[in-house]
């Protein structure tokens, strides 16, 4: 391969690569392989948002309810993060809005399989949330309670 | 109008390939440096190795491993096949990068490994480096059996494309920020040069992630302290790529971005060690990177600052 024809292409790469990543935004971040980068860079304000709240998961029942910023232990058996979910919680939480009951399903099919074969309950809710002072408290407020599920796993 | 004229074509004028490949000092580090590359390839498979013991019930088969469903082999099977290919791949490395067969099965073995790795729900990021710079590696010329000018000039390209695939990110990370930050400021939100900006980065992600971080506590009660590193990072991501055509700074800039890094695992309690492992093998063993004769040479180097200098230099030579 020539040094001039290798220099044209990869420079028209990264040309490519850089228009494609920066016109990347919102959930959709990936077009594999290129990723956009865009990494903390939207500040997360007090606002509404979507989360769960566990009732019953790994056969445990949970009173109050456990929240998913609490729920750590509970994909550590799968090893996963519950980062990883919270685009999936977010996409349940706007189909059960929007009355979408096709997207409801697979939302919680994607949701529901971190579970395997365990019976897991669990309520999607909106929140009002300011980061900070949910950090310093412990607590938000609870605007609406969407919907209880469970999964098709139970015993 | 000269003047800028002129300043502009500097700004542009990357290195001169043909000149380092003219260095045989260049050469060699170049050739080290794609050998340390390989030199570190089986740490990086005991990484993939002791990293996970990923469920079975999230398991999707991203697109570049559908070949182990068309081939029968079940989670058990596709994992062991594929971790096993990268270990032995990544050891035969060892004695054989300098052939290009190897080097492009280390490509398809660690292609394969992120494959996996993205087949639980999210695509793993934090492995992109290392498969551009595989990839990139694949079409490295034969310098070691056969030397030309020729095949000198496009080694040191392809390792220069290399750094740059891992540049570009950093850069586009920043202005990914930057892009944020003042659309957040017309929507009248906190943004990214607000003086809350870290603290409800910080909190959120560290609720998120449920990660222990040492310094949230600290950066979440007084996110003023941290504000001017913290309205830094974006141009200093920004400005990565300029690192390629003033090669002298790679060094300096790497040791920001581990620094960065650094602050990323205490303050929210995230790891990029493979990406940073990347920036350190391919910046501090730089080829391209020399030292400074003075200040003043570090100082025409930096982006914006060394321009305006540079700038004023022209300017006072020409009116005296």
């Amino acid at each position: 391969m020539a040094y001039r024809v290798a220099k044209m292409v990869v420079l028209a790469t990264f040309a490519l690569y850089a228009l494609v990543a920066i016109n990347l935004r919102g959930p959709l971040q990936d077009v594999y392989p290129i990723f956009s980068w865009s990494l903390f860079s939207l500040i997360p304000n007090p606002d509404y948002r979507f989360t769960i709240e566990v009732l019953e998961a790994r056969g445990e029942k949970h009173n109050p309810p456990l929240r998913f910023s609490e729920s750590k232990a509970l994909f550590e058996g799968i090893n996963q993060s519950p980062t990883q979910y919270t685009p999936r919680i977010n996409r349940l939480g706007r189909a059960l809005i929007n009355n979408n009951a096709r997207e409801v399903a697979e939302a919680r099919a994607e949701l529901e399989a971190v579970f395997g074969e365990e019976a897991f309950r669990y309520q999607v809710v909106m929140i009002y949330a300011d980061p900070v002072d949910y950090w310093k408290s412990g607590s938000y407020r609870v605007v609406n309670i969407l919907e209880e599920f469970a999964s098709d796993k139970q015993p | 109008m000269s003047t800028l004229l002129r300043l502009g074509k500097n700004i542009l004028s990357y290195p001169s390939i043909s000149a380092f490949a003219q260095d045989e000092r260049v050469v060699r580090v170049g050739r080290t440096l794609v050998s340390y590359y390989y030199y570190i390839m089986p740490y990086m498979a005991l990484v993939f190795l002791t990293s996970n013991a990923l469920s079975e019930e999230n398991f999707e088969p991203f697109w570049p491993i559908a070949w182990t469903a068309w081939l029968g082999l079940d989670f058990a099977a596709t994992t062991l096949t594929i971790k096993l290919f990268f270990c032995l791949v990544s050891v035969a490395a060892i004695f054989w990068h300098d052939r290009r067969f190897m080097r492009v099965l280390v490509f398809l073995a660690l292609w394969q490994i992120h494959a996996l790795e993205s087949s639980f729900g999210a695509v793993n990021h934090q492995w992109y480096g290392w498969l551009y710079t595989s990839f990139i590696f694949t079409f490295l010329p034969d310098l070691w059996r056969k030397e030309s000018f020729e095949s000198r000039r496009l080694f040191l390209f392809l390792i220069w494309s290399a750094q740059a695939s891992i540049a570009l990110l950093y850069s586009l990370a920043g202005a990914h920020k930057l892009l944020a930050a003042a659309g957040q400021f017309v929507l009248g939100e906190i943004h990214g040069f607000s003086s809350a900006a870290f603290s409800y980065l910080v909190a959120d992600w560290v609720l998120k992630l449920q990660h222990p971080a040492p310094l949230a506590p600290y950066i979440i009660d007084y996110p003023y302290i941290f504000w001017l590193p913290f309205a830094l990072v974006p141009f200093f991501q920004l400005f990565s790529l300029w690192i390629m055509v003033r090669p002298r700074l790679q060094k300096l800039w790497a040791s920001g971005l581990l620094l960065l890094y650094f602050g990323i695992g205490l303050t929210m309690g995230i790891s990029f060690h493979p990406l940073a492992l990347l920036v350190a093998l391919l910046f501090f063993c730089s080829p391209f990177s020399a030292p400074y004769r003075s200040w003043w040479e570090f100082v025409g180097d930096l982006p914006i600052i060394g321009q305006l200098y540079e700038y004023l230099i022209v300017h006072r030579r020409k009116s005296t």
